[in-house]
């Protein structure tokens, strides 16, 4: 329905106006009834790690670790008594051929399912004690770095210029040296020790947490809804931790769990190595250093391998789990980003 | 200097003056350490007026730095020079006390928070432009928060009237973008835009990566929420057609310049900026009773990191004015002035031309650079190349191409370059053009225009050495 005009590009159209557009098809497949509850994007991600069995198996390995060393033996806070429950029938570090009918090096048995160690101390009480270190060391380690490298990273992305041209040479210059070798450095000089190991993870394991997050953060930046906060009159901060971090998390969380396992093998290799805790504490590197002369025979010419073999399997059951999770949580994330419910992405 | 053209008692709402927005192009800190930075002359010295209630389409290729203009105009990039003034609304004791002027460019970073309220923005992508973290609530009602202007449940009202206002449900408060089309989101990002109730809201390409049919529904939108909140917009746009319907006036962008503003009238109708005029023949013509050519522009826009010299657009400019000295038909010289263009760039003469495929050839495979051509061969495949003819209709204009071509025979480029340079140098490439008044609102950037140009020739270039009369030209 055209009428011919002299005017270049002057054509009347009718029927084209917005009264009859209302009439058209639905903008998009979407209904009022098919979407039911909007579902958080956490929530998501639940669902989603909840079908992959074996990162289900994993994290309840390593809650189920985690609960064995909370509840071995009671914790006290300042003389109080928070967790009576005691799982272990012995405390970890007593000797037990004072008080009981025990020896030295005795293998597995039903009173002692994982045997006596050379120190004739029961090792299935130490290593479910001994989880209490390595765990919460990983936990806590974690938790620091993570943070730190976080704030770090968007800083040095977000405002770009010579303050992350500094802040990553700093980065760069962390990231050449090996972690396990700063790590011992430090042990070496503030001796060994709970807070002295989170200490040597903590200083310089953030570094990598820094890169990548930066890296995230230049990539999230270059999205329109960053530059719209901006129009609005957000404030850095806000744009910071409300757009951008958020966004840019993913790859992080996903690091960070792997970092879990990776620094409870550093734990046992200080322990292993002599550097860790106190000689005598239970825990899992520790109690391998300790271990060592079991491996060669004795004199009746028997190898006690009880002694190495249980810390050794907790240590890799542990870490194990931890990689499973890790990779379950990776799927669950990136089928986030990339599927249909890709947020940001074309 | 500037030179403000008074054509209401009003004053524009928004001006922007010399405005400009140079970035740097070096690789990072080493480069710009060496010294080895250059400048993408993103937007150069652009002046423009937006008055209340207008609409002003600003409309350009890709890459001629529209987008930044819009950026730099709300100052979400920092502008390299220029200034942007804006009638802020003032109060006193709550009551409206009439306006007073600010300079956006200068302003403190919380006086620039307040102006935000006033001034507002819609991007062009509808999936980017929204964090796929947070639900439509959320998005719409992060303005709020900001600018303090509801909380609580007036928050919660706010957001349905918004969502109504744009035309979607209330219901959709708490879905997360992902769940909405192209079009719907687009409509999310105007309520966001609406919700600190502005006066300026700048658009870049809102449509553009929509549907046809969700385009005109937006731009309705757009439309109607002028009329009801006495809006002004700034348009941007990359291809005329859509901003026909929507502009009350529009600005022809190229390369970082504006090479015609006028009303949406006198931009449709002659006089045309040459550009515009290639622009307005490329929209597709329903209507079978037109009778036009579409005027196809030669190459692609270039660079803005070394932008022509003189008038941008002369390298591609279908009406480049010739030497006065010469009469040569207008393809012909645009043909000349091609041929010597590409010599300037060339480092070798395979880049100049090549070796039609046709060519008899004795020995067809080892023929593959036109080095190897004899004399006469040689000089028909470069006239081919370029659609000269046989022989130039002005004689002095023929020696001179005859003589450079065949210094182009014997590998002397910089020999052909200078003499090319010597001959044919149009006043466009020696002259900026400064905008010319050619209707009540009217301006044009270009010396087809330019008083000294008298429908033929163009007088100026002797006038601009000897006697300094001449005081509007500003070559760069
Ligand atoms: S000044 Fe010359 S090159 Fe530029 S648009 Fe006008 S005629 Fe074309």
């Amino acid at each position: 329905m055209t009428k011919t005009t002299d005017g270049r590009g002057r054509i009347q159209i009718t029927g084209f106006d917005a009264d009859e557009v209302k009439e058209r098809e639905p903008l998009s497949d979407w209904q009022e009834t098919s979407g039911g509850e909007a579902v958080g994007r956490w929530t998501r991600v639940w669902e989603r790690f909840k079908r992959n069995r074996t990162a289900l198996i994993g994290l309840t390995i390593v809650a189920v670790m985690s609960l064995l060393a909370i509840f071995a033996r009671p914790v006290e806070v300042m003389g109080l008594t928070v967790q009576p429950i005691s799982l272990a029938p012995y405390p970890p570090e007593e000797i037990l051929w004072i008080r009981h009918d025990v020896s030295q090096n005795t293998p597995p048995s039903w009173s002692h399912p994982m045997g006596i160690d050379g120190e004739a101390r029961d090792v299935f009480s130490r290593v479910l004690a001994g989880g209490r270190y390595s765990i919460s060391i990983g936990f806590v380690v974690v938790a620091i770095t993570g943070t730190i490298g976080l704030v770090y990273g968007s800083i040095s992305g977000y405002f770009g210029g010579w303050i992350d041209e500094v802040m990553m040479r700093i980065v760069d210059m962390i990231l050449a040296f090996p972690a396990l070798i700063l790590a011992m450095i430090i042990v070496s000089m503030f001796g060994g020790g709970y807070w002295q190991l989170v200490a040597a993870f903590t200083i310089f394991g953030w570094a990598t947490y820094a890169r990548l997050m930066r890296g995230e953060v230049l990539k999230i930046k270059e999205n329109e809804y960053v530059m719209a906060a901006k129009a609005l009159g957000a404030r850095d901060r806000l744009v910071i931790f409300r757009h951008i971090v958020p966004n840019a998390v993913p790859p992080l969380i996903v690091y960070a769990t792997l970092q879990i396992g990776t620094v409870v093998i550093g734990v046992a290799a200080l322990g292993f190595l002599g550097l860790g805790m106190d000689p005598g504490t239970a825990e899992w590197g520790t109690m391998l250093e300790n271990g060592r002369n079991a491996i060669i025979p004795g004199p009746g010419g028997d190898i006690r391998w009880w002694i190495t073999v249980f810390p050794g399997a907790a240590i890799f059951l542990f870490v194990m789990s931890m990689n499973m999770i890790g990779d379950g949580v990776n799927d669950a994330l990136d089928a986030q980003e990339t599927g249909v419910a890709g947020g940001g992405d074309k | 200097m500037p030179e403000v053209i008074v054509v209401t008692d009003e004053t524009p709402l928004l001006r922007a003056e010399n405005l400009t927005k140079y970035y740097d192009s070096s690789g990072g800190f080493l480069d710009s350490l060496l010294g080895n930075s250059q400048d993408v002359k993103a937007v150069d010295g652009v002046d423009l007026e937006l008055y209340e209630g207008e609409t002003l389409g600003v409309v350009g290729e890709s890459g001629c730095g529209k987008s930044t203009l819009a950026r730099a105009l709300l100052r979400l990039v920092e502008p390299t020079d220029g200034s942007v003034y804006f009638q802020q609304r003032v109060e006193e004791d709550g009551e409206p006390a009439g306006r007073r002027e600010v300079d956006l460019t200068t302003v403190s970073s919380d006086d620039l928070r307040d102006l935000r309220t006033d001034l507002q923005y819609i991007f062009q992508d509808p999936f980017s432009s929204l964090n796929p973290r947070l639900t439509v609530g959320d998005i719409i009602g992060e303005p709020l928060d900001i600018h303090d202007i509801a909380t609580g449940d007036e928050r919660t009202e706010r957001i349905y009237e918004l969502l109504e206002t744009v035309g979607l449900n209330p219901s959709h408060t708490h879905r997360y973008p992902h769940e909405f089309s192209g079009g719907q989101r687009q409509r999310i990002g105007i309520a966001r835009a609406l919700a600190v109730d502005p006066e300026v809201i700048v658009c870049d390409e809102p449509v553009s990566a929509l549907d046809v049919s969700v385009q005109a529904q937006i731009l309705n939108l757009l439309e109607d929420l002028q009329d009801e909140l006495g809006l002004s917009y700034i348009f941007i746009a990359h291809d005329l057609s859509v901003v026909e319907h929507i502009s009350d006036r529009i600005a022809v962008m190229y390369l970082g310049e504006f090479a015609e503003v006028g009303s949406t009238d006198e931009v449709f109708s002659p006089p045309y900026h040459p550009y515009t005029e290639a622009l307005l023949s490329a929209i597709p013509e329903p209507d079978p009773l037109w009778e036009g050519d579409q005027i196809f522009l030669p190459g692609t826009v270039p660079s803005p990191l070394d932008p022509p010299s003189g008038c941008r657009f002369h390298t591609r400019c279908p009406q480049i004015i010739q030497p006065a000295a010469y009469d040569l038909e207008q393809d012909v010289w645009r043909s000349v002035v091609d041929l010597k263009l590409r010599v300037k760039d060339a480092e070798t003469l395979e880049s100049i031309a090549t070796v039609p495929d046709e060519t008899p050839a004795d020995d067809a495979t080892s023929r593959t650079s036109i080095r190897e051509l004899p004399s006469a061969q040689f000089e028909s495949v470069i006239r081919s190349e370029y659609d000269l003819p046989t022989e130039l209709s002005d004689s002095s204009a023929e020696r001179a191409l005859s003589q450079a071509i065949d210094e182009l025979y014997e590998d002397n480029v910089t020999g052909a370059t200078a003499r090319l340079d010597d001959a044919f140098t149009s006043p466009c490439e020696k002259h900026h053009p400064e905008p010319a008044q050619t209707g009540t609102n009217h301006r044009i950037a270009c010396l087809l225009q330019d008083e000294r140009y008298d429908g033929d020739r163009f007088e100026a270039v002797d006038a601009d050495s000897g006697s300094g009369s001449d005081n509007a030209v500003a070559d760069d």
